[in-house]
């Protein structure tokens, strides 16, 4: 029976958890910033690479070397963009280290800035997440007023600003090129890659775009070192995680893993099972945009190698649950709406594809379903991977090919019963 | 909240958002007029923006904005029943407001909080683990407080 | 330079440069919708996806590029054509296709529709789409083009257009996924002078111009290539035109001319080559009774025997010529002068001029001088006067001969004094005072009736061809002025337009060195211009935008 590994959640699992500045200090906040800011910002990013910290935002890229790509020398200001845009599907973590213990991911977004030379960041928060923001602005007010933020915030004359940037209601901009896009006061179009945001980012400087919960990771390898950190997992997949558990389970919620769990175990142990006694029928192990499990696949771990071997991947860890009794194809339909719904428009397998596969799953549902169909629907969903401008294409077309190739007596159920 | 950003257009999504609050809860013509003049841009580049995101409104939605997520993980577990009921207690659709003004219905995709669905936002309130009876006593609630 | 490899073939890059533009240099053609050479490169059509086999280092690139985004490298290696590469633009035009109306038989672009072209190439013939398809209106948006958002394969050329060429951002994206679509603001049509432009980089027939809608289907028109003679800059054009009516103008290429571009009223001068009404379409000869037409030749023999009665003497003869005339018709004008009368007192309008300075080239495209030929006038060394006052004080009161080409100086007080002079001839292809007053008029043609050449507000000299047949009795006006030549005993072998460039440019300093044939459909500079302001701008700012 496994148990939450606690590192991220330590101060959040505590009912009477303080998270004032001073709550936070009393805690041994700021502890970390200080320590990295002892060091040179070269030293801070090998430490960062030897971590093996690896983006949590649904890509897995290892942190370290994104930073490590930040161009130099240009003579234009260095950028950190933190990415709370948290849209996918079944996420709701960054939301629980915002609300709840802003002063631990501010931490760490400064030692971030202070990492890659970067004086004013800027947090882009979705639109919708009204109590988040007002949560984070209060944090950095108070970090203002106490001179932690402003003049001499990284030393004595060197000035750091944070500002909280809100979106406004688009799942592209959770793409790093839309969200610089969307930063930069424009419409959200994912851009053309090469130049990368190291390169050209915001107005064209050099850029890294992190998401939350990664940069709340930052306090604990410099405080414990970056062999604490890759302690807890497997080779190569370091660190504790936040797990945000959905759907058909006795206990939905947030919760904080090692990498070395497997799904079943998340579902079971700390999910209590399937709700009202029913069986498993399937699990969406990593946010809408990722392949489906059936009920057989669900012993593997929990990690981000040993799924992208199983066939589907981690991406943002929401692990969406459903039961026997679920109908399949309309879970399906509710996906390819997702899809259609943010789906920028702007390369055309991605416009057209999403519109066209989402038709064709409601042609099902309207009981006109039949084996052409279904061929049609895998290939013009299939069709979108690897020829759009940004992930999304990719992201749209998995769930797609997946839920046919693993689920297709449950669209068989939606056959005419004419002929086809 | 111009001079926290390079370029005066960075401000354009915060400053909408501003904008937006100040009059009601939409934007009119002259309010988009304003913005784009103080963050320098073209009208047409601030239609095209606010078009592109979905939280910014052009008709004056209800006192109450009920917006009913009904995304995959809120679906599993009845999102989409709990708009159909919403819609036919308030006698109003999805993308309209009713005739007293009180109340508007907005379909969401995911508003990030799965695991504690099905979930809503009033105006800028998260409600969480909604199920239609909850949902009858917070329009109650509300209702009693015009 | 370096090269990379492409479908076998060697192409060479210049550093820096993508691979499809490198690659239509070479003439290789790789379909695309939204990439354009003078725009930011978006990569969002997805058409022009090639398979890099080989990046340069040894390894192939992990999927399908967009090779309008991908930097050329020395020894990479590109297949245009294998089954990947086929199955992806299969693929991308049938998503395309799945929301396009396919009114081609009502469609103006029918006929130069890419969209049309790479169906039929690469396409896979049938679709499998049975929903119904996404359907707006029809839209005025400017006072030049009209919008059909129906057919938008949404390559956004015409929003990056507005933003980036003529920064004037009138036009835009709006709403997201398979309901974006591009339009203007709040229906406020576009007043920008460049609507036509936007005509001609939709690849399909969403943007169309007014003035050309469901007049003439394209297959039929023949094209000529030409300049616009609208104004000085000289953008080189193709007349399209089918049995002798012209039904618009289209820019060509010209990197060191107009780029991509010309103005919204340069197309509009097509209606100019179509007017008939106020043509001259026979020698005409003023009697008391009033005008009469007579024959070429008893113009000449009239004019002749005038001049034998006059015996005017050098200073006796005028000749004024305004800026429309050709390089070949001054020159030679000049030489009639001068070896048939002595007389060097040829003046035309030399009036200040001026072009808008901006951060935008597209701008610079219209110049306040809409004659095409003042540089050439200048280089050739004729007498500029600034007014009709200023001509009026040059011609003496004796003058025997006065000669004028086109309607230059077509002023009250100084027609009425031209009645005084015993010999007025007119060499013009429209009516105007002077022909009104002229003893003698002789019909020439408009620059889309005959081939000359042009100097440019930059020192370039272009070149026109013919495209519309002769309009009844009108000759070449080169051919008019060997006539007259001819009856003062002046020695001329010229017997084209190409053979008076010839011995122009022989003759003229500041056109030494240049051929006919070298001037080619691109033109070419003079070798010295003394102001050079329009040739120094064009090549600063075709280092931008």
């Amino acid at each position: 029976m496994i148990e939450e590994t606690l590192v991220l959640f330590q101060n959040i699992r505590n009912p009477s958890y303080d998270k004032s500045l001073k709550g936070y200090k009393k805690v041994g906040g700021f502890k970390a910033l200080k320590k990295a800011l002892k060091m040179k910002p070269e030293e801070l990013v090998e430490v960062v690479k030897a971590s093996g910290l690896r983006g949590r935002g649904g890509a897995g890229f290892p942190t370290g070397l994104k930073w490590s790509f930040m161009a130099k020398n240009t003579g234009k200001p260095s950028y950190l963009i933190c990415n709370a845009d948290e849209s996918e599907p079944g996420t709701c973590k960054d939301r629980e280290l915002m609300l709840k213990d802003p002063h631990q991911f501010l931490e760490g977004m400064m030692i971030g800035c202070y990492a890659i030379n970067c004086k004013h960041g800027y947090i882009y928060v979705r639109g919708e997440y009204f109590p988040s923001i007002k949560s984070l602005n209060e944090a950095i007010d108070e970090l203002y007023a106490a001179g932690l933020l402003g003049e001499n915030a990284l030393g004595k004359g060197k000035r750091l600003d944070l500002t909280v940037h809100t979106g406004a209601g688009a799942y592209i901009c959770g793409e790093e090129s839309a969200l610089l896009d969307s930063l930069e006061g424009k419409r959200g179009h994912p851009r053309v890659k090469p130049p990368f945001p190291a390169v050209s980012g915001f107005n064209a400087c050099p850029t890294t775009v992190n998401n939350v919960e990664t940069l709340t990771c930052l306090p604990f390898i410099v405080n414990e070192g970056a062999e604490a950190f890759k302690d807890f997992g497997p080779e190569n997949n370091a660190g504790t995680h936040l797990v945000s558990l959905s759907g058909h389970v006795e206990k939905p919620g947030v919760y904080e893993v090692r990498m070395d769990v497997t799904l079943k175990q998340i579902i079971y142990d700390l999910g209590g099972g399937i709700r009202g006694g029913k069986a498993l029928k399937g699990v969406i192990p990593g946010g809408a945009s990722s392949p489906v499990l059936t009920a057989k696949e669900i012993d593997v771990e929990y990690s981000f190698d040993a799924l992208g071997k199983a066939g589907t991947m981690m991406g943002s860890a929401a692990v969406m649950v459903f039961d026997e009794d679920t109908d399949v194809v309309k879970l399906l339909h509710r996906i390819t709406r997702f899809f259609n719904h943010e789906s920028c428009g702007q390369c055309t397998p991605c416009r057209e594809g999403t519109h066209w596969a989402r038709l064709i799953v409601q042609d099902f549902l309207k009981g006109n379903g039949n084996e052409r169909k279904m061929k049609r629907l895998h290939r013009v969903g299939g069709n979108m991977m690897g020829t759009t401008v940004c992930a999304l294409g990719d992201a749209a077309a998995m769930p797609i090919t997946s839920f046919v190739t693993k689920f297709p007596e449950e669209f068989e159920k939606y056959y005419t019963q004419a002929a086809a | 909240m111009l001079s926290r950003y390079p370029i005066k257009r960075n401000a354009l999504l915060p400053l909408l958002h501003l904008a937006q609050q100040e009059n009601g809860g939409w934007l009119s013509e002259e309010s988009i007029k304003y913005v784009a003049e103080i963050c320098e841009v073209s009208e047409t580049h601030v239609e095209g923006v606010i078009s592109f995101y979905t939280m910014y409104k052009l008709k004056k939605p209800g006192k109450y904005h009920l917006q009913i997520c009904t995304c995959v993980p809120c679906c599993l577990v009845g999102g989409e029943e709990l708009l159909e009921h919403t819609e036919s207690k308030l006698g109003i659709h999805a993308g309209s407001t009713g005739d007293d003004g009180m109340f508007s219905i907005e379909e969401m995709e995911c508003i990030g909080a799965c695991s504690f669905a099905p979930a809503i936002i009033v105006n800028e309130d998260y409600h969480e683990k909604v199920n239609p009876e909850s949902m009858d006593q917070l329009i109650a609630d509300l209702s009693n407080n015009p | 330079m370096p090269s990379f490899e492409l479908d076998g073939k060697t192409v060479e890059f210049e550093p820096g440069e993508k691979i499809l533009s490198a690659a239509m240099r070479a003439g290789i053609q790789i379909p695309h919708y939204c990439y354009h050479p003078g725009m930011s490169v978006v990569a969002t059509c997805r058409m022009c996806m090639v398979d890099v086999i080989d990046m340069g280092n040894g390894r192939p690139a992990p999927k399908l590029q967009t090779s309008c985004s991908m930097d050329a490298v020395e020894g990479m290696k590109v297949e245009t054509m294998n089954e990947k590469v086929k199955d992806a633009k299969e693929l991308v035009m049938e998503y395309l296709l799945i929301n396009h109306p396919l009114d081609c038989p009502i469609c103006d672009q029918s006929g130069e529709c890419v969209l049309q072209d790479y169906s039929f190439e690469f396409g896979s013939g049938k679709s499998e789409m049975e929903y119904s398809k996404r359907v707006y209106g029809w839209r005025d948006i400017g006072t030049f083009v009209a919008l059909e958002r129906n057919r938008c394969i949404h390559c956004t050329r015409c929003d990056r257009f507005t933003r980036e060429i003529t920064g004037t951002n009138e036009f835009g994206m709006f709403n997201r996924g398979h309901e974006l679509t591009v339009d203007t603001y709040s229906d406020r049509p576009m007043t920008n002078q460049f609507q036509g432009n936007m005509a001609d980089i939709c690849p399909v027939g969403a943007i169309t111009e007014k003035e050309f809608r469901f007049k003439r289907r394209v297959w039929k028109l023949k094209k000529t290539p030409s300049i616009c003679v609208g104004c000085s800059t000289g953008c080189n054009v193709t007349i399209e035109y089918d049995k002798n009516e012209v039904f618009r103008l289209k820019p060509r290429d010209n990197p060191d001319v107009n780029k991509w571009w010309m103005c919204d009223q340069g197309r509009l001068t097509y209606k100019d080559l179509n007017i008939r009404e106020n043509r001259i379409a026979y020698p005409l000869g003023k009697t008391a009774e009033g005008f009469q037409e007579i024959s070429w030749e008893n113009a000449f023999s009239a004019i002749q025997e005038k001049i034998s009665e006059l015996q005017p003497t050098s200073n006796e003869v005028i000749g004024l010529v305004d800026t429309h005339a050709s390089n070949e018709e001054l020159y030679l004008f000049k030489k009639l002068l001068k070896e048939g009368f002595d007389s060097d007192q040829l003046f035309f309008p030399d009036l200040e001029w001026e072009q808008p300075v901006s951060d935008f080239f597209i701008n610079s495209l219209i110049t306040s001088d809409k004659s095409p030929n003042r540089a050439g006038a200048r280089m050739l060394g004729l007498k500029g006067a600034k007014s009709s006052e200023e001509v009026t004080s040059k011609i003496p009161t004796g003058t025997k001969v006065l000669l004028v080409f086109g309607k230059p100086f077509e002023d009250e007080n100084l027609l009425s004094q031209a009645g005084n002079i015993p010999l007025v001839i007119n060499i013009a292809a429209w009516q105007s005072g002077w022909s009104e007053t002229a003893d003698v008029t002789l019909p020439g043609r408009l620059h889309s009736e005959k081939d000359a050449t042009y100097t440019n507000k930059a020192g370039r000299v272009q070149r026109v061809n013919t495209a519309i047949r002769a309009f009844h009795k009108t000759r070449p006006d080169w051919m008019i002025l060997c006539g007259l030549m001819e009856l003062l005993d002046v020695d001329n072998k010229a017997d084209s337009a190409e053979a008076v460039f010839q011995e122009l440019s022989e003759n003229e300093k500041g056109f030494q060195g240049l051929q006919w044939e070298s001037i080619g459909s691109d033109g070419i500079n003079a070798a010295q211009f003394d102001e050079d302001p329009g040739r120094n701008e064009v090549s600063e700012l075709s280092k931008t935008a």
